[in-house]
């Protein structure tokens, strides 16, 4: 039998850190990403029965609502702040979607490819290994990299005023998680320690299914709605021997519509829930039922160089599926933004910008304010 | 029109492409959380001591004889109450000589003295001067013999030469007592046998003579101008001390001369405080070797010597010839007999051998201590092995990281 002559351990944290703040990126299954395009992101988050068209994948209904064939990237950026005793920035960038679409006849279809959750972060801090014949300073490194996409395949139908569309999107991604501890020069007697770590890669692979549909009022009113179904989300840890775990991920209720004012008025308003408390908990994480409203106006009466030059307003709130306690984290946020249109419409600029935060420290131990920014390029193939 | 919307087409395509490559772009600023806060995997750093005997298999033993006096560096002379040393040594003078012009017998040999070079940063001398003397042996010595009657052939043998040293210069010159013409010829007849003992006498010393050079001036036969002064070291030599190197015991000895090793062979756990081994990152591993008690005099260590880790290419425990040795660490250990004295441990690092070990599934690892170079030091140090006394047994201490426990996500 093994004989312990001692056994001594003592890390002492030198204290740059916070008491219990984490980035929403490591919570669950990660921060979800709307694969919303920058006019619905400054028109309060819709993206869903929006006239004018929009390359959102919330609704595949509203594929009918684009004229030409057309191609777009829509790109965040996001700078954080973790808000506690002591505010800690930190930034993220995103695409929330590419997408190509192409009408024909009635139909309409596209394949784009969109973000789901977002599971990037990474942490460094130095700490001190204290031994019983001296100490070690380290930097040790934390990081996630990853996260899980949708690529997703649509197909619309014109049914006189009403719209109809079904996509298929397989849920896929990859996340690498890594730790590395980096020892410097030992104090005292203690000897010089081997740097360590590992690290370890997680794929995700799931289907998931949607419809949707849309109706055309007198091109004054345009309500959208789509639902997708419950589906389960795979995650296979490539290692030695693989191991899975499922994930269940819930049904989808979307809803939304806009209505011109006046031609160059228009008023949008979008809802959505997502039952997340029946799939079940996240590992330590718990999981909430998530309900998001959001709505703004635009106003398309400016031209600048020749362009188009809409302006837009909104603001929008929604619950968060995961969190650390009992508490669900909510985030709030107002969107403006403004686009620009070349050409005639058929390359376009959008921009959004959304100020707002998400939970609150004494109840979710997680407080962040951000500022994002979702800039959509896109282009329209002319009509011959 | 249709040229203007190939026009377009192009475009798209470009700016299209362009795009894409923008959206690689996924990116994350860190963050400076503290260890407790960070999410993510951790790995609890464990400090662990084990005692040898623990230990699978362990083995350790003292493996003498690597340097004897005729190979060591010096020559050492003593005359302290507490040790005596003579150096033993003999010169064969040649029996011609060449010049540009031919090769010619010795006619005369002139001018000679022997030079001593002392090594006064490594010699202790109670006072000054001392006198060095060179007398003639009755019988002739094996250099290569590990055991030396230290009085061996001495006798009551013939003064040959002294030197005085006064401590001001490393060099003393001894100068004959006899006829240096006849005394280098009958080196040259008789090959230097049986040569001839120096010996140190005066204050109390232990003196390191680190060059022993005899110098003369030839006349050839046939010529009337001596050669200019022609120098030659001793063919062969040794010294003898009284007493001589206790024979090792279950000890591990290191240094001395004849120096002495330490060889060693372990099995690592499988697992050490529940991690096991084979998965776990080993920051650090080092054996430790308790000194014991300085040896008896006049044995200790007299000097800080240097030593160095060597790998074994084959196992130390088989009888038969020297187990070979393969490189050494790049780093010398530094014994301070001072520091020893003290009780403080010896850390051999094994941290390679022992990632290696694990990683490779190696069944023992084998490594050894040695001093380097052999020879460094008269006296020598020992240290407690597994069959020695509790509280001085040789310890294995890891300082490893379990693997860091990813979760999914």
């Amino acid at each position: 039998m093994m004989r312990w002559v001692h056994l001594f351990l003592t890390l002492m944290v030198v204290p740059i850190g916070l008491s219990a703040q984490q980035p929403l990126t490591s919570v669950g299954l990660g921060y979800p990403v709307e694969p919303i395009d920058g006019r619905s992101a400054a028109l309060g988050g819709t993206g869903i029965g929006l006239f004018g068209s929009t390359y959102s994948l919330r609704n595949p209904a509203d594929l009918l609502h684009h004229p030409e064939a057309g191609f777009s990237l829509s790109l965040a950026s996001e700078a954080v702040t973790l808000d506690e005793d002591q505010s800690l920035k930190t930034g993220r960038e995103r695409f929330t979607n590419i997408r190509a679409l192409v009408p024909f006849s009635d139909w309409a279809a596209s394949i784009a490819f969109g973000g789901v959750f977002d599971q990037d972060w990474s942490a460094r801090f130095l700490d001190t290994l204290v031994l019983a014949d001296g100490s070690a300073p380290f930097e040790e490194a934390r990081e996630h990299d990853g996260g899980i996409s949708t690529i997703d395949v649509s197909l619309a139908r014109r049914l006189g005023p009403f719209g109809i569309g079904v996509s298929a999107q397989r849920l896929t991604g990859s996340l690498r998680q890594s730790f590395f501890r980096t020892f410097e020069l030992p104090i005292g007697e203690a000897p010089l320690l081997n740097d360590g770590g590992g690290m370890r890669e997680v794929s995700y692979r799931g289907w998931r299914f949607k419809g949707g549909a849309s109706i055309n009022i007198a091109d004054r009113l345009l309500i959208g709605g789509s639902m997708s179904l419950p589906t389960t989300l795979t995650g296979t840890v490539q290692d030695t021997i693989p191991n899975t775990t499922d994930f269940e991920l819930p049904v989808v209720y979307e809803i939304g519509g806009s209505f011109r004012l006046v031609d160059e008025l228009l008023i949008t308003a979008a809802t959505g829930r997502s039952p997340w408390a029946d799939a079940g908990d996240v590992g330590e994480y718990t999981t909430h039922d998530v309900t998001w409203v959001g709505g703004g106006i635009e106003f398309g009466g400016l031209i600048f160089l020749g362009g188009r030059l809409p302006l837009r307003f909104g603001m929008r709130r929604s619950d968060l599926p995961f969190s650390i306690g009992a508490d669900s984290i909510i985030e709030k946020a107002f969107t403006g933004g403004f686009g620009w249109e070349f050409q005639e419409g058929l390359a376009t600029a959008d921009l959004s910008l959304e100020i707002g935060s998400r939970g609150d420290i004494t109840g979710t131990n997680i407080q962040e304010s951000f500022t994002r920014m979702i800039l959509t390029l896109s282009l329209r193939q002319r009509s011959p | 029109m249709n040229k203007s919307a190939g026009h377009v087409n192009r475009k798209f395509v470009i700016l299209a492409l362009g795009l894409v490559g923008l959206s690689v772009s996924c990116t994350e600023d860190p963050l400076a959380l503290g260890s407790d806060t960070a999410p993510g995997a951790t790995s609890e750093i464990r400090d662990v001591t084990l005692e040898v005997t623990s230990l699978p298999l362990w083995r350790d033993t003292t493996v003498s004889g690597f340097a004897l006096p005729s190979n060591a560096p010096f020559m050492f002379l003593s005359n302290d109450s507490q040790m005596l040393a003579k150096g033993l040594a003999r010169f064969n003078v040649p029996d011609t000589l060449r010049t540009l012009a031919d090769t010619l017998p010795v006619g005369l040999f002139d001018s000679v003295t022997v030079q001593l070079t002392v090594d006064t940063v490594r010699s202790v001398f109670s006072d000054f001067p001392v006198t060095f003397r060179m007398v003639t042996l009755a019988e002739s010595f094996d250099e290569d013999s590990e055991v030396i009657e230290v009085n061996a052939g001495i006798g009551s043998g013939a003064e040959l030469a002294t030197g005085h040293f006064d401590g001001i210069s490393d060099t003393v010159r001894m100068d004959f007592a006899v006829s240096v013409d006849s005394l280098l010829k009958s080196w040259q007849e008789t090959d230097g046998e049986p040569g001839f003992a120096l010996l140190v006498e005066g204050p109390e010393s232990r003196v390191r003579i680190q060059q022993m050079l005899l110098r003369y001036r030839p006349l050839l036969e046939g010529r009337v101008v001596p050669l200019v002064p022609k120098t030659q070291f001793p063919t062969s030599r040794t010294f003898v001390t009284d007493p001589p190197l206790p024979p090792t015991g279950q000890e591990l000895r290191l240094g001395g001369i004849p120096s002495s090793r330490l060889y060693f062979e372990f099995v690592p756990p499988d697992t050490v405080a529940g991690i096991p081994l084979r998965e776990a990152t080993i920051n650090h591993a080092e054996i430790i070797l308790h000194p014991l008690a300085p040896p008896k005099d006049p044995f200790p260590a007299e000097l800080t010597f240097a030593a160095r880790q060597i790998t074994l290419l084959g196992d130390p425990f088989v009888l038969g010839p020297k187990t070979p040795i393969g490189s050494g660490n790049a780093v010398t250990i530094a014994l301070n007999p001072e520091t020893l004295a003290t009780g403080r441990p010896l850390s051999l690092n094994v941290t390679l051998l022992l990632a290696r070990a694990t990683v490779e599934s190696v069944s023992s690892i084998r490594m050894g201590l040695r001093s380097d170079p052999d020879a460094q030091t008269i006296g020598f140090w020992e240290f407690g092995s597994a069959e020695g006394a509790e509280g001085f047994l040789p310890q294995l201490r890891i300082i490893l990281s379990p693997k860091p426990p990813f979760d999914i996500p």
